[in-house]
């Protein structure tokens, strides 16, 4: 089973920010999905775009991306789901779909593990987009699982696409696990990754500049003797925003420190801490459209009868642009402030804005006005 | 004087709406002028040794099985790489990570990896407990880096430990597991 059974059937382009050779570009592959299925696939794709809009500092750093869906079929649906598992008394169903990535549950003896052929997913993703910085994988399963690597797989179990965001934090932005669960103490020297530090000083530690004067350092310990037990989560001495110092990270429980009581390196569900929103930012930040307005114009033009309101409206804005509108009367008005404006705003999709600007005439003559924009940065 | 101020919401009962249309400016023009034409290498101070329409970074892709790491594959792409992580590597001793060389072996260019190795595989669930990890059936698997094309670079290192298992992998002093030279056929 592999790469013979389905076919790489085509690449598109879901969210464009603009060139690919510029933008932060992650592809999305299908596993599991035959021909008939791909259009599920589509919603599926979506749906894990619109989770990662939403979390930030993805959402803020938007128009930095690019994303892109793979269509990869499937001779059969699904993933392998072995009968027995190591760490599961209940069967699984037994099925071998002939899958092109060959995933399968119960990887290393854990039903919850759900993985396939690693380097073939590498090879299709930038056979597929050659800039591609991140790939995941959406498992046309509905069993909850998934699980990291250089890519991250996750089935179509609603609460499944967590995991795709977390492992993203570990291949794309280089993010370690903020609690302890293989080692006891972390004994060694400083890891070079950005969210995790041995060092308790206060002016040299990691994220030294994010810590208050007041927050006491470090912030939450576990206790000598206490390194043994389950990482469970004790409660913060602190408000749950502080950014301090908190015992556990790295895969230990002791001897190392995270920023923040929990975020998503933590717990799937919880939103990334500050420490790793700056992380992940930094490199997003890079892929941001360059600037070279302000552009300025004039949208509309049209006469406003005395004593009047009239709105103009304007979509499909790119939601990327910050514009800013005047209106201007084409002809002398009195008294001044006899023509005034207000801008509405309304987000109709992830990508594009409408803009109602509604000019209300005071004055006792029928005036002509100009919709002026100008677009003063591209974020 | 004329006014202004923004609030959210759409149009209002009442009020005669007229159709402004789609923009006048369009993203294209945008972009031409801030230099961003499709293709172009858009880079951070990467650009390749003979000018800005070369390729920009280099993509490697690594197999590994057991401790032994080699190049699977090794092309130019015209795209940007991640940030220079020279802080970190400076402040930090254990992990893994690249290097991209100049001829003396000065290092121009530091990314960093998280555990490229795997001999791990995080057990996530769904109730809001802590992952956990389980120990591979395998030492087998792939990892791409994707580094600047810069002027000078001509070798890239990989560091960081391939022979231990994930957990003491990290905690251990990285070691050179793979070094590339970074022009077109060479391994």
């Amino acid at each position: 089973m592999g790469a013979a059974d389905g076919a790489v059937v085509s690449t598109t382009k879901i969210v464009d920010h603009g060139p690919d050779a510029s933008r932060w570009c992650l592809v999305i592959l299908s596993e599991g999905y035959q021909a008939a299925e791909l259009t599920k696939f589509h919603a599926d794709a979506e749906a894990f775009v619109s989770k990662l809009f939403a979390t930030p500092p993805f959402t803020e750093n938007w128009c930095a991306l690019n994303v892109f869906r793979v269509d990869v079929s499937s001779t059969d649906s699904g993933a392998d789901e072995p009968v027995a598992c190591a760490d599961d008394p209940s069967p699984g169903s037994g099925k071998t779909p002939a899958t092109f990535f060959d995933a399968t549950y119960c990887v290393a003896g854990t039903r919850r593990l759900l993985a396939g052929d690693e380097a073939l997913a590498l090879a299709t993703a930038s056979a597929a987009v050659p800039e591609v910085d991140a790939t995941v994988i959406i498992v046309n399963n509905p069993i909850y699982g998934g699980a990291g690597g250089s890519v991250a797989w996750f089935s179509t179990h609603p609460q499944a696409s967590d995991i795709g965001v977390h492992e993203l934090g570990h291949s794309a932005f280089r993010l370690e696990d903020e609690y302890g669960d293989a080692m006891d103490t972390w004994t060694t020297g400083e890891p070079v990754e950005p969210n995790v530090t041995t060092i308790t000083a206060r002016a040299t530690t990691k994220w030294h500049e994010l810590i208050a004067a007041t927050t006491p350092l470090p912030t939450l310990v576990r206790g000598a003797g206490n390194c043994g037990g389950p990482d469970s989560e004790q409660p913060s001495p602190v408000p749950e925003s502080t950014v301090g110092l908190f015992e556990g990270g790295a895969r230990a429980r002791c001897g190392i420190y995270r920023s923040m009581h929990t975020c998503k390196m933590r717990i799937l569900t919880d939103p990334f801490c500050v420490v790793c929103k700056r992380a992940i930012t930094a490199v997003l930040a890079p892929h941001l459209p360059q600037f070279s307005g302000p552009y300025v114009g004039t949208q509309f033009t049209g006469p406003v009868k005395a004593r009047q309101t009239v709105t103009w409206f304007t979509y499909d804005w790119p939601a990327c642009w910050h514009a800013l509108w005047t209106v201007v009367p084409s002809t002398p008005v009195t008294p001044v402030g006899g023509v005034r404006w207000e801008t509405r705003v309304q987000r109709t999709s992830r990508e594009r804005i409408q803009y109602w600007v509604a000019v209300t005439n005071d004055t006792d003559q029928d005036v002509t006005v100009d919709g002026r924009y100008a677009v003063v940065a591209s974020v | 004087m004329t006014e202004g101020r923004g609030r959210g919401g759409p149009g209002r009962e009442g009020e005669e709406h007229r159709d402004a249309g789609r923009p006048t400016l369009r993203p294209s023009q945008v972009r031409a002028a801030a230099g961003e034409s499709a293709g172009s290498s858009g880079t951070t101070g990467s650009s390749g040794p003979t000018g800005a329409s070369e390729p920009a970074s280099w993509r490697v892709t690594f197999a590994y099985e057991g401790a032994k790491v080699r190049v699977a594959a090794k092309r130019r792409v015209a795209t940007l790489a991640p940030p220079d992580d020279t802080e970190l590597v400076a402040a930090g001793s254990r992990g893994s990570w690249v290097e991209v060389r100049d001829a003396s072996g000065t290092v121009l260019y530091t990314q960093v990896l998280h555990r490229p190795i795997r001999s791990q595989y995080e057990v996530h669930n769904r109730h809001g407990v802590l992952p956990r990890h389980v120990a591979a059936d395998e030492v087998k698997g792939a990892f791409e880096v994707l580094v600047p094309d810069l002027p000078g670079g001509v070798e890239l290192v990989v560091r960081g430990r391939a022979d231990a298992d994930a957990a003491d992998a990290a905690r251990l002093a990285p070691r050179q597991l793979a070094k590339v030279r970074l022009e077109e056929g060479a391994s």
